[in-house]
C-alpha cells in the first residue's frame, strides 16, 4: 500500500472511517502523517504516535484543504453570474455587485457580516410586498407583515433554503470548531454536514423523477 | 425673484444644548440593477431618471416643494455647498457616473439616487427630534416603496452593496456638541463605552479629539439583528446619559475654573468681533467658547435667535462664497470668513460680574 499524500512511501497508517455506513479509507506513511501533525498541530514525536492527536492532525489538515477548497479557490473562481463581480474584487473592495451577489458570495458574507455586525439576520422593517401600511402609524417602522417577503433577491424557497442555510451554518460551527481544536465536536458536525446534504440530494432525485 | 427659504438648520425651536441636530439615513436599493460597484453607465443614468420622477409623486403627497437635479450635472461648487449643508453624501459627491437627488424646499429630506447605493433616504432636523424625522423617512421609504420595488432577502434584509449597512440599511446619528468632554480627556472612555452598546463616536469636521468646534456625530454601527426600533431605543439611551454627562462637566468645569472659563469665553468673543482673518478650524473653536459661555451664563446674546451652529454650517468654505455672491473675489476665504462673522456676531447684553 502507497501513501495517499506522497504516493511514495508504503503507508505504514492507514486511517478508516465509517460515515453512515460508508467506509472510506486512506493511507499515510509516517513521513507524511508527522509532518501533517506538525502542520496542524506543532510539536510531534515521528516514533512515538499518539493516536489522539494522529486523528486531530488528518482532522485539522483535511479541514484545512476543505475551507481552502471551499473558500479561496471556489470563490476566488466564483463570478456573481448577475452582476459578474469576481470574489476576489469582492473581498478587497467589500462591495457588493447586485442583489444576488449576497447568494453568490453567501459563504463568505456570513463570515465577514460576523465581524463587523452582531446577528447576521434581519428582523426589522419588511417592505411593501410583505407588508400592511397603517395609515394611522406612519412612523411605526415595526409594521406587521402580512404575508412573507417573496423570496426575490437571493436563494431558493422554503424549506429546501432552509436547509441550506442550516448547512451553511454548521460548516461555519465546523470552521470554528477546527479552529479551537475540538475536534470531537468537528467530526460529529462533519457527519451532520454529510447527512444533510446527502438528504438534499435524495431530495432532488425525488423531484427530478416527478 | 429670490424667496426667503427657511432651511431646516434655521430652525430655532427645538434648539438644544448638547444635541445640535438629529439625523437618519435608509440605504436602499432596487431590484434589477446592479449595485454602484458595478452599474453601467447606461443603467445608472436610467436609475437616475426613473427614481427623479418620484419627486412630482412626493411634492404631491407631501404638499411641499421638492427640488430634483442630477447631482453630476452640477458645478463643483454647487455640490459643495450641497455637501457642507448635509444635503448629499461624500459618495455622491466624488461620483461621475449620473447621480441624482430629490431635495425637499427646506432641506430636510434628501433623497441621493446611485449613490453608495440606489437609493438613501436622508432625513434632518435640528435639536434631538429623532421620533419626528423617523416618521418622515419612514413616510418617504413606503412612498417609494410603493413606487419600485427593493431588493430584499429574507435573511438578510434590505440588500445594500456594503455589508456594514444591510439589514434594516439604517444608520440614526445626533450631532453632539461636547465641548465640557472633549476638554476633559473622557472622549476617548465614551467611545469604548459606547461601542458595547453598538454605537459608534465620529467626529464630523475631523477625526476624533481634533474634530474643531467640539462637534462630534453618534451613531448605530450594527444595521442587522437589531430592529429599528431597538436602534433608536439604544441610541436615545446613550445620548440621554452623554448629553448630562457633557452638562455635568461644563458645570463643574467652570465653577473649579471661573476665571479661566469666563477669560476664554469672552477672548473669544473679542477675536471673533474684531479679527480680520479667520481659519474655519479657529473660527469653529472660538464660537464653539462663546456657546458654551452662553450655556454657562456668562455671556447673553443680545438677539436671542442667533444660532452658533447655524453660523458654523455657514462659514464653511462653499457656503460662504455662496450666502455672499457678492464679496470681493480678491479676497481671501479666511478674510471673508472673519467679515462675515463680524457681520453676524450678536452683541452681548449680559456680562457676569461677580
Amino acid at each position: 500500500m502507497i501513501c495517499d499524500i506522497c504516493h511514495k512511501n508504503k503507508a505504514t497508517i492507514i486511517y478508516t472511517e465509517v460515515i453512515n455506513g460508508e467506509k472510506t479509507q486512506r493511507c499515510f506513511c509516517d513521513v507524511c502523517a508527522a509532518k501533517m501533525n506538525r502542520e496542524g498541530q506543532g510539536k510531534m514525536n515521528k516514533s512515538d504516535v499518539p493516536m489522539g492527536s494522529i486523528l486531530s492532525g488528518i482532522l485539522s489538515s483535511y479541514m484545512e484543504r476543505y475551507i481552502e477548497s471551499r473558500t479561496p479557490n471556489e470563490h476566488e473562481e466564483a463570478v456573481c453570474p448577475t452582476c459578474g463581480m469576481t470574489f476576489s474584487s469582492f473581498m478587497k473592495e467589500r462591495l457588493l455587485g447586485c442583489p444576488d451577489c449576497y447568494g453568490t458570495f453567501s459563504m463568505v458574507i456570513e463570515r465577514q457580516l460576523k465581524a463587523v455586525q452582531p446577528g447576521t439576520s434581519h428582523v426589522g422593517k419588511i417592505p411593501s410586498n410583505a407588508h400592511v401600511f397603517d395609515p394611522d402609524k406612519p412612523g411605526d417602522f415595526a409594521a406587521k407583515p402580512k404575508k412573507g417577503p417573496s423570496s426575490k433577491g437571493i436563494g431558493t424557497k422554503g424549506s429546501a433554503k432552509k436547509r441550506s442555510s442550516s448547512v451553511e451554518l454548521l460548516k461555519l460551527q465546523l470552521q470554528d470548531a477546527v479552529e479551537k481544536e475540538d475536534y470531537m465536536l468537528a467530526a460529529k458536525l462533519r457527519d451532520k454536514i454529510k447527512e444533510l446534504e446527502n438528504e438534499k440530494k435524495d431530495n432532488k432525485v425525488v423531484h427530478g423523477k416527478k | 425673484m429670490k424667496k426667503k427659504i427657511t432651511k431646516w438648520y434655521m430652525e430655532r425651536n427645538d434648539h438644544d444644548d448638547v444635541i445640535v441636530s438629529s439625523r437618519v439615513r435608509l440605504a436602499r436599493n432596487l431590484t434589477g440593477y446592479n449595485f454602484g460597484r458595478m452599474l453601467s453607465d447606461a443603467d445608472a443614468q436610467k436609475l437616475v431618471d426613473k427614481v427623479r420622477t418620484f419627486r412630482k409623486e412626493i411634492e404631491g403627497r407631501e404638499n411641499k416643494p421638492y427640488y430634483s437635479c442630477d447631482v453630476n450635472k452640477l458645478t463643483p461648487a454647487e455640490k459643495e455647498v450641497l455637501l457642507e449643508s448635509h444635503a448629499i453624501s461624500p459618495d455622491l459627491y466624488s461620483k461621475e457616473q449620473a447621480t441624482g437627488l430629490i431635495l425637499s424646499e427646506d432641506e430636510s429630506v434628501s433623497i441621493m439616487i446611485n449613490g453608495r447605493d440606489h437609493i438613501r433616504i436622508a432625513a434632518i432636523t435640528v435639536g434631538g427630534n429623532m421620533k419626528k424625522i423617523a416618521t418622515l423617512a419612514n413616510r418617504v421609504d413606503d412612498m417609494i416603496d410603493s413606487r419600485f420595488e427593493y431588493a430584499y432577502g429574507e435573511k438578510y434584509g434590505y440588500l445594500t452593496s456594503s455589508l456594514a449597512d444591510v439589514g434594516t440599511g439604517l444608520k440614526a446619528s445626533y450631532l453632539l456638541f461636547l465641548p465640557a468632554i472633549t476638554i476633559s480627556g473622557k472622549l476617548a472612555a465614551i467611545e469604548t463605552e459606547i461601542a458595547r452598546f453598538g454605537l459608534m463616536l465620529k467626529g464630523v469636521y475631523g477625526d476624533g479629539v481634533k474634530s474643531p468646534g467640539y462637534l462630534h456625530r453618534v451613531c448605530n454601527r450594527k444595521t442587522i439583528g437589531l430592529s429599528e426600533s431597538d436602534i433608536f431605543e439604544s441610541l436615545e439611551l446613550v445620548v440621554g446619559q452623554i448629553t448630562d454627562l457633557e452638562k455635568k462637566l461644563r458645570r463643574e468645569w467652570y465653577e473649579r475654573n471661573r476665571a479661566e472659563v469666563e477669560d476664554k469665553v469672552f477672548r473669544s468673543y473679542g477675536v471673533l468681533k474684531y479679527a480680520r482673518t479667520l481659519e474655519l478650524k479657529d473660527a469653529m473653536t472660538l464660537l464653539a467658547q462663546i456657546e458654551l459661555g452662553r450655556f454657562l451664563g456668562i455671556i447673553e446674546p443680545a438677539d436671542l435667535s442667533f444660532d452658533i451652529h447655524r453660523l458654523m454650517l455657514e462659514i464653511q468654505p462653499a457656503m460662504l462664497l455662496c450666502t455672499n455672491p457678492g464679496v470681493d473675489r480678491e479676497l481671501s476665504i479666511d478674510s471673508i470668513r472673519a467679515a462675515y462673522i463680524r457681520k453676524k456676531l450678536p452683541k452681548i447684553i449680559t456680562e457676569k460680574e461677580d
